[in-house]
């Protein structure tokens, strides 16, 4: 096992080192999805937890429940539901989008959003109702309060879209389905490892997993510089 | 211009009332504490004062935009200090008056925090920080939910006098609640007494403590000194 172990990391710097056309085209492909769908997913996530963390309403704990709820959507099952909205048959099937990019990224902000917003609402709430109050003392309006949070939870959401683009990356029930893992159009990373598993190809399938590994290490070591120059700013 | 206003106000938390007052006065220009034991809804009446609570009741003679709240658990907002009194500038639309900021910064001891970030700071700092916001927002009353409660005796009396000085001679309004019976006597006009929700007793400061009235007040009173907070 350990010997199979030790090829894949061969064959995964072997891959790098050698600068391969489709790899380079397969990491391109999983990089422009995955940027694309975590920051729509983000920008729509992160008003909807923060706006829930906020105020006080009527079915709040309700709404809580359903957002929490949704954070556990099964990937596949969206799939298939933006399958079927947007194959030849369905109603959205005139935009001509299955088997492209965009209805992966379409899947994805599906699938993401609600744990974006999910995880917003969570992180924010227990620290809203002391800042809120204190706004309050000093008359903000609605915008600045909002502005207000958002500056004072920017550690967590960093923290949050570190999450969602690392789900975007290691997604692949949704993307599978929708995009159709064609080869120079809709593979990228998660399905190319799939599809080496089937054909048995285990230490080519394991070496693009040490790379997907690496990209999402590479992501966190940014994000990780971005958060400790925020701080040091901040002092 | 004079802001007179009054306040009547019911607030129930649940099945709980909270607050049962009847059209309670404040005088423009005059300092007010309000006083009496935890859960008497000290607190509760300035959140509806600041309209930072819903309540049923109505406030009379006084706009939103005209009180400056600071509540007891104030915080620091995670930008510098001196970024924390220009974001009140901002917020009022006035001008960033530097020199005055940096004043305010240096009269409650903050100013060699100036360039510290506001969210880092101790409870006493942090405090003084969320007054300094408050006097720069310079609005007609200012509203002060234990403001000194977090801060050393030094520090306490710096700040007392700092707030009493500036209501004077700026003709504001100053409200405030605290447990300080000291602080009580020494910058207030007025003393309100809350008891279970509901207004028991108003007097002069100079009737204070001497001619109460009320049953509970005595109590209260008699209490605080057994605990030697007076």
């Amino acid at each position: 096992m350990w010997d199979n172990v030790g090829k894949s990391f061969a064959k995964a710097f072997e891959l790098m080192g050698a600068r391969d056309q489709i790899l380079t085209e397969i990491v391109r492909t999983t990089m422009n999805m995955a940027f694309r769908s975590s920051i729509v997913a983000f920008l729509l996530g992160v008003p909807i937890g923060l706006l829930v963390a906020m105020n006080d309403f009527k079915g709040k704990k309700a709404i809580v429940a359903f957002m929490r709820t949704m954070m556990g959507l099964p990937a596949v099952a969206v799939g298939i539901l933006v399958y079927m909205l947007f194959s030849g048959t369905g109603p959205f099937g005139h935009l001509k989008l299955i088997f492209s990019v965009k209805l992966m990224v379409i899947a994805q902000v599906i699938l993401i959003t609600p744990v974006v917003a999910g995880m917003t609402e969570t992180s924010v709430s227990k620290s809203t109702d002391k800042i809120l109050e204190t706004a309050r003392g000093l008359n903000l309006n609605p915008l600045k309060k909002f502005l207000l949070i958002l500056n004072e939870s920017k550690y967590q959401l960093i923290a949050i879209y570190m999450f969602a683009i690392a789900r975007s990356l290691s997604e692949v029930g949704a993307v599978q389905i929708v995009g159709g893992n064609i080869l120079h159009k809709t593979r990228v990373m998660t399905t190319a490892i799939a599809l080496n598993y089937n054909m048995g190809e285990f230490a080519l399938a394991v070496a693009l997993g040490f790379i997907l590994i690496l990209i999402v290490l590479s992501i966190n070591v940014v994000a990780t510089l971005l958060q400790m120059t925020l701080e040091k700013t901040n002092k | 211009m004079q802001n007179n206003f009054s306040i009547t106000a019911k607030k129930m938390y649940g099945k709980r009332s909270v607050l049962d007052v009847e059209k309670c006065k404040f005088e423009h220009g005059k300092s007010y504490a309000i006083i009496g034991a935890n859960g008497s809804g000290k607190s509760t009446l300035l959140k509806c004062i600041a309209r930072a609570i819903d309540f049923d009741g109505k406030i009379e003679g006084l706009s939103k935009n005209m009180v400056a709240y600071m509540p007891q658990q104030s915080v620091g907002f995670s930008f510098s200090v001196i970024n924390n009194l220009k974001f009140v500038y901002k917020t009022r639309e006035k001008k960033f008056k530097k020199d005055e900021a940096k004043k305010i910064l240096k009269d409650l001891d903050l100013l060699h925090l100036e360039k510290k970030n506001a969210a880092k700071l101790s409870g006493g700092e942090t405090q003084r920080v969320a007054l300094a916001r408050i006097l720069c927002a310079d609005a007609p009353v200012f509203l002060l939910d234990e403001f000194t409660a977090s801060m050393d005796i030094k520090q306490a009396k710096v700040c007392q006098e700092l707030v009493s000085k500036r209501a004077k001679d700026r003709d504001k309004t100053l409200i405030f609640t605290s447990h300080q019976m000291s602080q009580v006597a020494e910058i207030a006009d007025y003393v309100l007494f809350l008891h279970e929700g509901k207004l028991l007793e108003t007097m002069g400061v100079k009737d204070f403590p001497k001619n109460v009235k009320t049953k509970e007040l005595k109590e209260f009173l008699e209490y605080m000194l057994t605990k030697e907070v007076f």
